[in-house]
């Protein structure tokens, strides 16, 4: 776990190396403007922000702050990276987790519905939605989203964060997408289960239909639908970058993407440490709910 | 008066292959208390009969044709009525006892679950309940074996906590589809005498589903001899097993006689292209040109073209 961790950082620390621009002469444009470039001030903030080691040796140094809980300064106006990252990070996790809300909350029980009436005109329906969900890349729903509802409707702001009215534009361009995926795979782990013998032991026995598909057959189809969420978590992670960026959201995701911009590699260190942190801490959670929903994991690890 | 009456059942499944003849015309009556194994080779529609009682039927299924039940035709019942007779009046066990519990809730909830929903009664009452059930079917130290899971159960636990399950309400008709069946051998001899003790105790009619012939004359009174959807013969256990009248059974008795196996040549055919007149004339030893064109009708106790005349 925590080599994944150190992993995504190794990968970004060299990533940004490899990227054209140099990074002093950004810090020299973003510090003093273009007007008062020089050649020695670039050189010095090279010496002095330590960007004339070799990359390992920074990445040392980088590293060895960060064991000791510090992030660093941002290299353009010196501000803590923590801080921005504290500042930044409940706007990504409010807008994550209300997309996450509202993907469950659709998926679930339109995947459900579509396979107990298998093939009915409501199967059709979810299956054509989750069709064209899947199909539609975030940056073009969301433009799509703010186009009709905003400009042309002007229903919720453009962008912007504030009350509920700003949520909603963002949040449905993350979660339709996600949803998508999820009601297919709902639907598909129903079915699967619905045609298991101890179903069929389930209606034997006498229980009402609701019982047995609402109890029996839905925690078993939860299983892979679990998985599936933790994964989707990479994928909402990824969606908030270009859905911040659209709607000009001050979470994380914008963080880095003004970052990248600006060669800022102690903030970029930072969001993508914070961000990996994240995506392995809830792979965890959905093993650990794993082991909740089948009892026969809880028996291998006890083994 | 007869516990249960199946007249003229027809189930078909409309397939890409065609029309799948499963249940072709089959009467069955079995009468308050008593015993009857339906035999056959493995895809003859046995277990189809089995699943028609219990309205279990997968969804394409075309069902025609009356199961009388206590005076009630099961066909005909809402979907709400059938729920209650389920696991109350008519249980049913299946084969493959591992793949028919819930892998994901304890085997003592799945026992006590079936009595909160149709007793409603507490959680703690059918509790111990299921704690007697379990004693009863001879599962030991029920009070550990309450909160374990399917898993940690052997075959032969699992099938014993399926009975319990079925045995929860003293069901007047028990349907055992291959009880014995993907067991061990030892374990087979025990369930079948749990089973036996349990059902003459019980005083619960039987409907045993096996292609065990030594299980059906050990545990029957009654038996029906079940070939490509069709009853072929029927009779009392004692009687037909000593003297066959069809050629299917006696070839099926033939099989395991004492000088060693004696394998029915050919297989049985596709359900999707039954043969014309008798459905056992490619295979039988004995057939006749009436064989291959009228289908025979069932006269005293055998659907034989042989026996019709006598």
């Amino acid at each position: 776990m925590l080599a994944i961790v150190l992993g995504v950082t190794v990968l970004t620390f060299s990533l940004m190396h490899f990227t054209p621009g140099d990074p002093a002469e950004m810090i020299a444009i973003a510090r003093y403007g273009m007007e008062d470039l020089t050649q020695e001030g670039i050189e010095w903030i090279r010496i002095q922000e330590g960007l004339d080691a070799p990359v390992w040796v920074q990445y040392g140094r980088w590293l060895n702050h960060v064991i000791h809980g510090d992030l660093g300064r941002s290299l353009i106006d010196g501000g803590l990276v923590s801080k921005d990252i504290m500042y930044r990070f409940p706007a990504t996790l409010q807008l994550a987790l209300a997309s996450m809300i509202v993907s469950l909350v659709i998926a679930i029980p339109v995947g459900i519905l579509s396979a107990v009436k298998q093939n009915s005109a409501m199967d059709y329906l979810g299956m054509t939605g989750a069709l064209i969900g899947v199909s539609m890349p975030n940056f073009w729903l969301g433009l799509l989203l703010v186009l009709f509802f905003s400009v042309y409707l002007g229903w919720f702001p453009v962008c912007g964060k504030g009350g509920i009215e700003h949520l909603i534009l963002p949040v449905v361009t993350l979660g339709t997408g996600m949803a998508a995926i999820t009601t297919r795979l709902t639907r598909s782990s129903m079915l699967e289960v619905l045609r298991q013998n101890y179903i069929r032991t389930a209606r034997a026995k006498g229980l009402a239909e609701k019982l047995v598909i609402g109890k029996h057959a839905f925690k078993n189809a939860m299983i892979p639908v679990v998985t599936i969420i933790g994964l989707q978590f990479a994928f909402l992670l990824e969606g908030t970058v270009i859905v911040e960026t659209i709607f000009a959201w001050p979470g994380i995701g914008r963080l880095l993407v003004d970052s990248i911009f600006a060669r800022d590699f102690a903030v970029i260190q930072g969001c993508a440490l914070v961000i990996a942190t994240i995506f392995v801490l809830v792979n965890l959670a959905v093993d650990i709910s794993y082991a909740y929903l089948d009892p026969r994991i809880r028996y291998e690890r006890r083994a | 008066m007869d516990l249960l009456q199946i007249s003229n059942l027809y189930v078909n499944f409309t397939t890409k292959a065609g029309v799948v003849r499963a249940s072709d015309g089959v009467n069955l009556e079995i009468k308050q208390g008593e015993s009857l194994c339906l035999v056959g080779e493995s895809g003859c529609g046995k277990t189809i009969v089995a699943l028609g009682i219990m309205r279990l039927l997968p969804q394409n299924a075309q069902i025609s044709g009356k199961i009388w039940f206590k005076g009630k035709e099961l066909l005909s019942l809402g979907k709400e009525e059938m729920r209650r007779i389920r696991g109350r009046e008519i249980a049913m066990i299946f084969e493959q006892p591992a793949t028919c519990l819930d892998p994901v809730f304890t085997v003592g909830d799945q026992i006590a679950e079936a009595m909160r929903v149709h007793e409603r009664c507490s959680g703690k009452e059918s509790k111990e309940k299921a704690i007697d059930l379990m004693e009863m079917v001879e599962i030991p130290s029920p009070q550990k074996r309450f909160k374990q899971y399917p898993h940690e159960f052997s075959g032969g636990m699992q099938q014993r906590a399926m009975i319990a399950i079925a045995l929860s309400y003293n069901p007047s008709l028990l349907i055992a589809d291959e009880p014995m069946t993907f067991l061990d051998v030892t374990i087979q001899a025990q369930i079948m005498e749990l089973l036996k003790d349990l059902v003459s105790k019980f005083r619960t009619s039987l409907l045993l589903i096996t292609h065990d012939l030594g299980v059906a004359a050990e545990m029957c009174d009654g038996v029906a001899v079940m070939y490509a959807g069709e009853i072929v013969e029927k009779g009392r256990v004692s009687e037909v097993f000593k003297y066959p009248k069809h050629p299917y059974t006696k070839a099926l008795l033939g099989a395991i006689s004492n000088d060693g196996l004696k394998p029915i040549k050919g297989s049985v055919p596709e359900l999707t292209s039954l043969p014309s007149g008798c459905k056992f004339h490619p295979r039988c030893p004995l057939v006749r040109d009436v064989c291959r064109e009228a289908r025979p009708e069932m006269k005293n106790g055998v659907r034989c073209h042989l026996w019709e005349k006598s």
